[in-house]
C-alpha cells in the first residue's frame, strides 16, 4: 500500500502569522487558541516595519497584559479610550452619544464627521476579543481607523448584542473571509472537557489539546461560608504557588473574599489583587496576574485573561435548562484555567436541580 | 502467552483464542464443535453471514467470535499497514474521531490502537448491524483496556448505524476518519445511503477535515460496489486522493488489496 501520511491535508496555521502587514486579517478562534499571542506578535511584526500600530481590546486588563507582552513596541488601548481620543483629536470636541443611551456612541453622527476627515491616523489596527465590541465599530475602523485592520474574535458568548459583534457583524465591516484557529493552547484535556460541556458554539469549535497535556479532573468543592473557602484557597496557595483567579459573580463577593484573603496572608509578601469591572482606572497597570498570587475577580472582567489555577464561584443557579447564554458564558469561564479548575459551590448550595447543569462524575470530582 | 507479548496479542488471547480452545465443544478438528476446514464457509460464509442467527448448534454470538479467529488477523495486517502510513507521526491529527462502519470485532479499532500507542486520544465509533460484533468489539476495547493497550481519556460506543451516532453540542474542529474495510462486499449495502450517512456524520461532527480510508478483497466480485460508492462520495464532496491495488504478505501467502483514500477538504469559514 502507498497512502499518505493525513496531516499533509491539513490546513496551515501559521498562514496567520505570516499575513503581508499591508492585508486585513481575520482571525477565529475559541478560548485559549492562542488570539492575543498571535494579535501580540502581528502587532510587534507590523510595528517593527516601522508602521504606527495600535492594538485595541475592549478589556483594561487584557490591555495591559498585552501592553506588558508588547514590550512597548506599539500602542495599546480599549476601544472605549481610543474612539473618543481619535475623535477629539481630529474634531477637538466631545464625542457624540447615543441620544437613547448615553453609554453608547452615535456611530451616525460620528461616521458623517469623519466622511469629512477620512485620513486614518494608524497604519494597523489590531483588534484582540472583537466579539466584544459594538458592531457598528467596525466599518467605522476600517473605513478611518487605519490603512489596515486585524481581527481577533471568539463567537459572541452574550446575548447583548448592542454592545457586542458577531462574526457576520466583523465580516460585513467589510472584512476578508475568516482564518480559524483549531487548537487549545491553554487548558489541560480534562479542564478543556468540562468547558467544552457547555460549547453551544455552531460557529467556532472548541479548539483540541494536545494528547499528552492532562492534569487533575476539575473538582466541585462545596462551602458553606465565605472564611472556609478563603482557608481552603490560601492553604493550596502557601502549598503550591501559582498564578490563581477567583472568578465570582458580584462586586461586593469580591471585596468580601479581598478582605478575608488579605487577612489570611497578612504579614507575607503574597499579591493579592481586586480587580472587577468598576476598579478605577489604571488600577490594572499595578496587577500582573501571571505572577504568582491571588487575583479576585468578577466574570465580567475576567474575559481573556487566564491563571495556572481557577476557582470559579459564579456558577449558573438556573434550576431547568440553562439559556444558550448561561452555557458560552459558563464555557468562556472554565476555560480561564490552565492546569486547575475548581468549581465552588457556596455558601448557598446548589439545589438538586441546580446541580443536573454541571457535568457528572465522568468529568467533574463531586 | 509470553511476557513479551504485545497488548494486542494478550487481548486477542483472552477473548478469541482462549475461550474457543477452551470451549466444551472444541476437538482436534473442530472450533467450538464444527470442522476448523468448513468454518469459513459454512459458518461465516466468507464474511457474510448472519452473525445474530444461530446455525445448527453455534449461537450468533459463537459466530462472531469464529470470524474474529479466521477473518480478522488478515485485516489487522492490511490495516496496520495502512494506519502506520496514514498516522506515522502525530502530525496534526489529534484525537480524531473514527468512525468504523462494519467494525466487526472491532478490528480497525485494535489496529489503530497498536499503530498510534497508548499515548494518544481517540474518539471512536463502531458501527455493526450486528449486535454480537459490537457485544464482541465491547469486550476487546474492555481487555484491551486492562493490558494498558489505550488511552484512558479515549472513547468507544458501539451502534446498529451510523445514523445512530449522537451529534456533538457545539461545534468541533478534530479531524474525522471513517473505515469501510471489506465492508462493500455486502449484498445488503446501498451505497447510496452509505455515502449519504457518512456525508451527514461528516457535518454533524464539526468543520474539520473528514478521511475516508477504504480497504477490500481485490476480487472482482467483492469490488462490484466500489465504482458505484466512489461515485457517490464524490457527490458529496469527498475526492479521491489514491486508489490502487497492492499486495500484503501475511501467514505465508500474498493477500491482493483493492484501497482507496477519500478526503474532503475541512470547512472553516465564516
Amino acid at each position: 500500500m502507498n497512502l499518505p501520511n493525513l496531516s499533509d491535508f491539513y490546513p496551515d496555521q501559521i498562514n496567520a502569522l505570516l499575513a503581508p502587514a499591508d492585508e486585513n486579517l481575520f482571525i477565529v478562534g475559541p478560548p485559549g487558541s492562542g488570539k492575543t499571542t498571535i494579535a501580540v506578535q502581528r502587532a510587534k511584526n507590523i510595528s517593527y516595519q516601522g508602521k504606527r500600530t495600535l492594538l485595541i481590546t475592549k478589556n483594561r486588563m487584557l490591555a495591559s497584559l498585552a501592553r506588558k507582552l508588547g514590550e512597548q513596541s506599539f500602542e495599546v488601548m480599549t476601544m472605549n479610550k481610543f474612539v473618543p481620543t481619535d475623535y477629539g483629536i481630529r474634531f477637538n470636541k466631545l464625542i457624540p452619544k447615543s441620544p437613547y443611551n448615553s453609554y453608547q456612541y452615535d456611530w451616525d453622527l460620528i461616521t458623517a464627521h469623519y466622511e469629512h476627515s477620512p485620513t486614518p491616523s494608524y497604519d494597523h489596527i489590531i483588534v484582540d476579543e472583537g466579539q466584544n465590541i459594538p458592531a457598528r465599530f467596525y466599518p467605522w475602523v476600517v473605513k478611518f481607523g487605519a490603512h489596515n485592520v486585524s481581527i481577533f474574535a471568539d463567537e459572541n458568548q452574550t446575548t447583548e448584542n448592542s454592545e457586542h459583534a458577531s462574526l457576520e457583524d466583523i465580516r460585513s465591516a467589510p472584512m476578508p473571509a475568516a482564518k480559524h484557529l483549531i487548537y487549545n493552547h491553554r487548558n489541560t484535556y480534562e479542564i478543556a472537557q468540562v468547558a467544552e460541556f457547555f460549547h453551544r458554539s455552531l460557529r467556532v469549535g472548541a479548539g483540541i489539546v494536545p494528547d499528552e497535556r492532562r492534569g487533575e479532573k476539575p473538582a466541585l468543592v462545596s462551602f458553606d461560608n465565605w472564611e472556609d473557602i478563603s482557608k481552603k484557597i490560601t492553604n493550596r496557595f502557601r502549598n503550591r504557588k501559582s498564578s490563581i483567579g477567583i472568578i465570582v459573580e458580584n462586586i461586593d463577593i469580591a471585596q468580601t473574599l479581598y478582605n478575608i484573603i488579605t487577612r489570611h496572608l497578612h504579614g507575607t509578601t503574597s499579591r493579592i489583587d481586586l480587580y472587577t469591572h468598576r476598579a478605577p482606572e489604571y488600577s490594572e497597570y499595578n496587577i500582573d496576574i501571571s505572577q504568582d498570587g491571588i487575583t479576585i475577580l468578577t466574570s465580567k472582567s475576567v474575559i481573556g485573561l487566564e491563571f495556572d489555577c481557577v476557582y470559579l464561584q459564579d456558577l449558573p443557579r438556573q434550576a431547568n435548562q440553562l439559556s444558550l447564554a448561561t452555557q458560552r458564558r459558563m464555557y468562556m469561564l472554565c476555560a480561564r484555567a490552565k492546569k486547575e479548575l475548581f468549581l465552588i459551590d457556596g455558601p448557598q448550595a446548589l439545589t438538586k436541580a441546580q446541580l443536573t447543569n454541571l457535568p457528572d462524575e465522568n468529568l467533574l470530582t463531586r | 502467552m509470553s511476557d513479551t507479548a504485545s497488548w494486542r496479542e494478550k487481548t486477542l488471547d483472552h477473548v478469541i483464542h482462549q475461550p474457543i480452545l477452551k470451549d466444551s465443544r472444541s476437538t482436534a478438528g473442530t472450533f467450538l464443535g464444527w470442522p476448523k476446514q468448513d468454518i469459513f464457509h459454512d459458518v461465516i460464509q466468507g464474511g457474510q453471514a448472519n452473525f445474530d442467527s444461530a446455525i445448527g448448534k453455534l449461537t450468533g454470538d459463537d459466530k462472531a467470535l469464529l470470524y474474529a479467529k479466521y477473518n480478522q488477523p488478515g485485516h489487522l495486517t492490511e490495516l496496520d499497514s495502512a494506519f502506520t502510513q496514514l498516522l506515522k507521526n502525530q502530525g496534526q491529527i489529534i484525537q480524531p474521531y473514527i468512525f468504523d462502519i462494519g467494525c466487526g470485532p472491532f478490528t480497525a479499532g485494535l489496529s489503530l490502537a497498536q499503530t498510534i500507542g497508548p499515548g494518544r486520544i481517540i474518539h471512536y465509533y463502531g458501527i455493526d448491524l450486528y449486535k454480537s460484533m459490537r457485544e464482541l468489539a465491547g469486550k476487546l476495547v474492555n481487555t484491551a483496556k486492562s493490558f494498558n493497550g489505550i488511552n484512558n481519556a479515549s472513547t468507544f460506543s458501539f451502534f446498529e448505524s451510523l445514523s445512530d451516532v449522537p451529534t456533538p453540542q457545539g461545534a468541533r474542529n478534530n479531524a474525522k476518519i471513517f473505515i469501510a474495510s471489506y465492508l462493500l462486499s455486502s449484498n445488503t449495502l446501498d451505497v447510496n445511503d452509505l455515502a449519504n450517512s457518512i456525508s451527514n456524520a461528516s457535518r454533524n461532527f464539526g468543520a474539520g477535515p473528514s478521511f475516508l480510508l477504504y480497504t477490500n478483497s481485490s476480487n472482482p466480485y467483492a469490488a462490484r460496489n466500489y465504482p458505484a460508492f466512489k461515485t457517490a462520495l464524490e457527490r458529496e464532496d469527498f475526492e479521491c486522493a489514491v486508489e490502487d491495488h497492492s499486495c500484503i504478505h501475511h501467514m505465508n501467502r500474498e493477500r491482493k488489496l483493492h484501497y482507496a483514500l477519500f478526503y474532503k477538504k475541512d470547512n472553516f469559514r465564516v
